[in-house]
């Protein structure tokens, strides 16, 4: 167990080419936050939209829509048959993170972050989340 | 919005008056297993909602066409395909490996834009929602390509595919076929190698004895002698064989062996060369001639031909 937490404190960053993946481990029925840089690279620049993706699905399982307005106040869209009200974006943080309460062993997978700018090129990066069952 | 659930698309509203005569005709165009359903919201109005079949999604076929293979200086066009099946599109993103390059957004004026890579000529006049120009391609051009394709919301729908691009360096010549000896004896393996002029990335070798394929026994890449490009540099391959022979090789006494090289579309060239069979001598006559005993003793044992 100890070994897990520490894991949860540190998660590994692997670069793949200059898609960021981030390997980390949960325990079932806790919660995750899944790391999401969206820092503009120049200062007038900002965010437009964030989607969250899951590898194997065609549509975002997460959305924040700050398109045509501030992005403090963009819309946020959690999908119903994946993380639903269990997930809420952090764009606070440093970096940003989805936090994902109540994991689930379904929600193992590899999930990816867009990060839509006004004006800089978008950013992909990756989260491999593997969820350890309750014994 | 998105509380009418994952396949709603669109709700129209209509009035229609049945006893004072005045009934609106209306059309709805659907696509293919598309449904409707009709809701009375008031006496006179009723709303039409139309929903996308069940387990479907919405933005389908993203495909791209790239050339697998482009000269150096050459004018590239690389489209991207996709079917909306009646989505608005949010964004079109190019990517060359994980950089994004170019992007359009119709919502956005100028609705096209690049971002700068190293080498690379973007004709912004000549490209399209579906195609982005590359002009005077260099060799760092080469590289994986992909096409993401988004919808608008509610559902940002998004698929993305991806094509190998090579820009390559042409072979000069022809592949080359060096053999151990010409004259084999059935059991004795026949060895040579192949080698092919110089490319990048390196060419397709293949062996053919007698017009069957034959499998090499190695393979290599040899860069060119100070090649200063250390990551795109032009190289020789080379193919050994080591076939052994035996009594259907040498149908005729002689057997082909043929070097083909192929490299895309843009080069097919072979190498031929024929080997003998080691026919058997004839024998020394005791009636002519004397015999020489050290020749005799050194000679091997010569196989009959059985046909």
């Amino acid at each position: 167990m100890t070994l897990v937490l520490l894991k949860l404190i540190a998660p590994q960053l692997i670069t793949h080419g200059s898609v960021t993946i981030v390997h980390i481990e949960v325990v079932a029925g806790e919660a995750v936050y899944l790391p999401c840089d969206i820092s503009t690279q120049t200062s007038n620049d900002q965010v437009a939209l964030v989607l969250w993706y899951r590898e194997d699905l065609g549509t975002p399982i997460y959305s924040v829509d700050g398109r045509d307005r501030d992005f403090n106040l963009a819309e946020r869209w959690s999908d119903e048959n994946v993380f639903s009200n269990r997930a809420y974006f952090m764009p606070e943080k440093q970096p940003a993170e989805l936090g994902v309460d109540h994991i689930r062993e379904t929600d193992q997978g590899v999930y990816r972050c867009r990060v839509d700018f006004r004006i800089g090129q978008t950013r992909n990066s990756k989260v491999n989340l593997t969820v350890i069952g309750e014994y | 919005m998105k509380s009418a659930g994952q396949n709603w698309l669109a709700t129209t509203k209509f009035s229609i008056r049945f006893r004072n005569v005045h009934v609106q005709e209306f059309h709805v165009s659907l696509m293919p297993l598309h449904r409707i359903c009709f809701r009375a919201i008031r006496s006179s109005k009723i709303a039409v909602d139309i929903f996308k079949p069940e387990g479907s999604v919405a933005l389908k076929d993203v495909s791209v066409t790239i050339p697998q293979a482009a000269n150096i200086g050459d004018t590239i066009t690389l489209q991207c395909h996709y079917d909306l099946e009646g989505e608005p599109l949010y964004t079109v993103k190019w990517y060359k490996g994980q950089r994004e390059f170019f992007r359009y957004i119709p919502k956005e004026l100028p609705s096209t834009q690049i971002f700068p890579y190293y080498g690379m000529d973007i004709d912004i006049g000549k490209s399209t929602p579906n195609t982005v120009v590359l002009r005077n391609v260099q060799q760092n051009m080469t590289g994986k390509y992909g096409c993401e394709v988004s919808t608008d919301a509610p559902n940002f729908y998004t698929l993305i595919t991806s094509a190998n691009m090579y820009i390559v360096q042409m072979p000069v010549g022809d592949p080359e076929v060096f053999v151990e000896k010409d004259i084999y004896e059935i059991g004795y393996p026949l060895k040579g190698n192949c080698s092919s002029p110089l490319s990048y990335p390196a060419m397709n070798l293949t062996w053919y004895l007698n017009g069957k394929r034959v499998k090499e026994s190695f393979k290599i890449s040899v860069s060119a002698p100070g090649a200063i490009n250390e990551k795109r540099k032009p190289v020789s391959t080379i193919i050994g064989l080591e076939h052994e022979i035996d009594a259907s090789t040498f149908k005729t006494g002689k057997a082909v062996l043929r070097c083909s090289a192929e490299f895309f579309h843009l080069y097919q060239r072979h190498a031929e060369y024929t080997v003998e069979e080691e026919r058997p001598r004839p024998r020394p006559s005791s009636v002519l001639g004397t015999r020489d005993a050290s020749s005799e003793t050194n000679r091997m044992p010569c196989k009959s031909r059985s046909k």
